[in-house]
């Protein structure tokens, strides 16, 4: 999965938890301060990418997820282990 | 004192989403009942029956995700409940931001300090406590299981006002409370005493309940604690009121909303009034905690109460909506103690016969079947009755009815006693 594909997939993960089907991300968007996600929609939004890219995340990670870039980049990393693996 | 009024009304039952529909099937007299699903039969000899609630989709229904999440049903139907409410109260509602599924009311005529919220449940989220239960034993073995980290917010029975006054951004008179079947009419009574002594301005009420469980975990409860339907005749199943009944049918659940406010408030911003409350009266046996006190003794005196206190004799009352449960010590001694206080002309129906019993949900649907049935001079039927326990005026069949005055009562587990006294609109 390239990138751009994995970019595009959380993008959707985020609007579908925030039920807001055009809100306007990029890569720099901080979770908290621009987007207003609490705690709840960061579980949410972890169980939802386990479910679409069927990976395991730990709740407490939500912590270290800051903006959508640091999402992609999780993820990422996640898809060249579990390969490499 | 304030008179109080009623604006808006929303409801979520077996017959589906909306109180039109709840209108349309009580009135055409057809009964929600069905045998159990084979899951909850302890004993696959036996029957049982129940009242389903259609499942819905709450992702069309306009929830986040992450409201599906932290919501179990039985918050997420009272939000929708009280959604439909907040329609047909003309009530304007804007999103908070573009980023969350917040709203605010914006309407120059209400100030939003002066809303109540009083929302409710019997029981509560009692899927999340059993699945929570159930994950704690997994981890324990070592098993890799996601806990889930919002059970005890969504098990919690505050969650239903919670996530009301969450979804609105109301900051102030934020309710909840729980007084098991009586739970839907003692919380429209406490709001409309708060509107009456001026406390507030307007109140958005609600309650629900919601026991789809996988093992029937509330059927069964009350399936072996000996109030349930014992019959395997479909026909039989649900008969209050009549001298073969022998339990009350169990409804899978379901929400109901009001919006009430005081007269002046809802003139001065131009609501239509659907009916007025102009009594509430609540008492407690003190007596046991799963039977009514066979005297009724504190039924009648909270009947007795909500006609002095609004000044009306027992002969304006047109109609009662029952409690009317159908388990034999409740329809003995309600019959025996509206056989004391009113006539034969009043005609009396039990909702839960067509309905099931919703447990706390059940007052506040029997409130809007009741209102329902004063907009629109007709009461829907007593279904099932074929041999009345006393000579009251049982409604057999849908009639017309010109309502003037109308009661609606509810009696609870524990003892608790609620009664609601409903007016016609004059202006």
């Amino acid at each position: 999965m390239t990138r751009i594909e994995i970019t595009e997939k959380v993008y959707k993960a985020i609007r579908e938890t925030l039920n807001v089907e055009d809100l306007e991300l990029d890569l720099s968007s901080r979770l908290i301060e621009d987007l207003e996600m609490d705690s709840v929609d960061g579980i949410t939004l972890i169980m939802d990418l386990e479910e679409l890219y069927d990976i395991s995340i730990e709740d407490e990670e939500f912590a270290n997820f800051t903006t959508v870039e640091s999402i992609v980049d999780y993820i990422e990393t996640l898809l060249q282990n579990h390969k490499t693996s | 004192m304030k008179r109080v009024v009623v604006t808006g009304m929303g409801s979520y039952t077996s017959y589906g989403l909306g109180k039109d529909l709840l209108w349309k099937n009580l009135i055409a007299n057809i009964p929600a009942i069905k045998e159990v699903p084979v899951s909850w039969k302890i004993d696959p000899n036996r029957k049982g029956f129940y009242a389903p609630l259609p499942k819905l989709d709450y992702r069309t229904l306009d929830f986040s995700k992450s409201e599906i999440l932290q919501f179990e049903p039985v918050t997420l139907n009272a939000l929708l409940s009280i959604e439909e409410a907040l329609k047909q109260a003309n009530i304007n509602l804007v999103k908070l931001n573009d980023k969350l599924n917040r709203y605010v009311i914006k309407d120059k005529h209400i100030d939003v300090d002066k809303i109540g919220i009083f929302g409710g449940t019997g029981i509560g989220g009692i899927e999340t406590l059993s699945n929570a239960t159930i994950q704690f034993a997994e981890v324990r073995s070592g098993k890799k299981v996601r806990l889930d980290a919002l059970s005890v917010a969504k098990t919690m029975p505050y969650n239903i006002a919670a996530a009301s006054g969450i979804k609105l951004s109301l900051h102030h008179n934020i309710n909840s409370g729980t007084y098991a079947c009586a739970t839907g009419t003692i919380l429209i009574g406490k709001a409309f005493e708060s509107i009456k002594n001026a406390t507030i301005d307007m109140a958005i009420i609600c309650a629900s309940e919601y026991a789809d469980q996988e093992v029937g975990l509330l059927y069964n409860s009350f399936f072996y604690g000996n109030t349930l339907t014992k019959s395997d005749d479909i026909t039989k199943a649900n008969i209050p009121f009549d001298k073969n009944r022998n339990g009350f049918l169990f409804s899978e659940g379901g929400a109901g909303a009001l919006v009430i406010e005081s007269l002046e408030h809802a003139k001065k911003r131009g609501a239509t009034i659907l009916a007025e409350i102009v009594g509430f009266s609540d008492t407690f046996d003190g007596y046991n905690m799963v039977s009514p006190d066979l005297t009724g003794a504190y039924i009648e005196k909270m009947l007795l109460d909500l006609l002095s206190k609004a000044s009306v004799m027992p002969e304006e009352i047109s109609y009662i909506n029952a409690h009317g449960t159908g388990t034999i010590k409740n329809d003995e001694v309600e019959s025996l103690v509206l056989g004391k206080i009113f006539n034969r002309h009043t005609a009396i129906n039990s909702t839960k016969s067509l309905l099931g019993h919703s447990i706390s949900a059940s007052g506040i649907i029997e409130t809007i079947t009741t209102i329902l049935s004063i907009q629109n001079k007709k009461i829907h039927a007593n279904n099932g009755l074929k041999d009345p326990i006393s000579d009251l005026n049982f409604v057999k069949e849908p009639i017309d009815l010109d309502i003037v005055y109308a009661i609606s009562e509810s009696f609870a587990f524990g003892g608790h006693n609620g009664a609601l006294l409903f007016k016609k609109f004059i202006k």
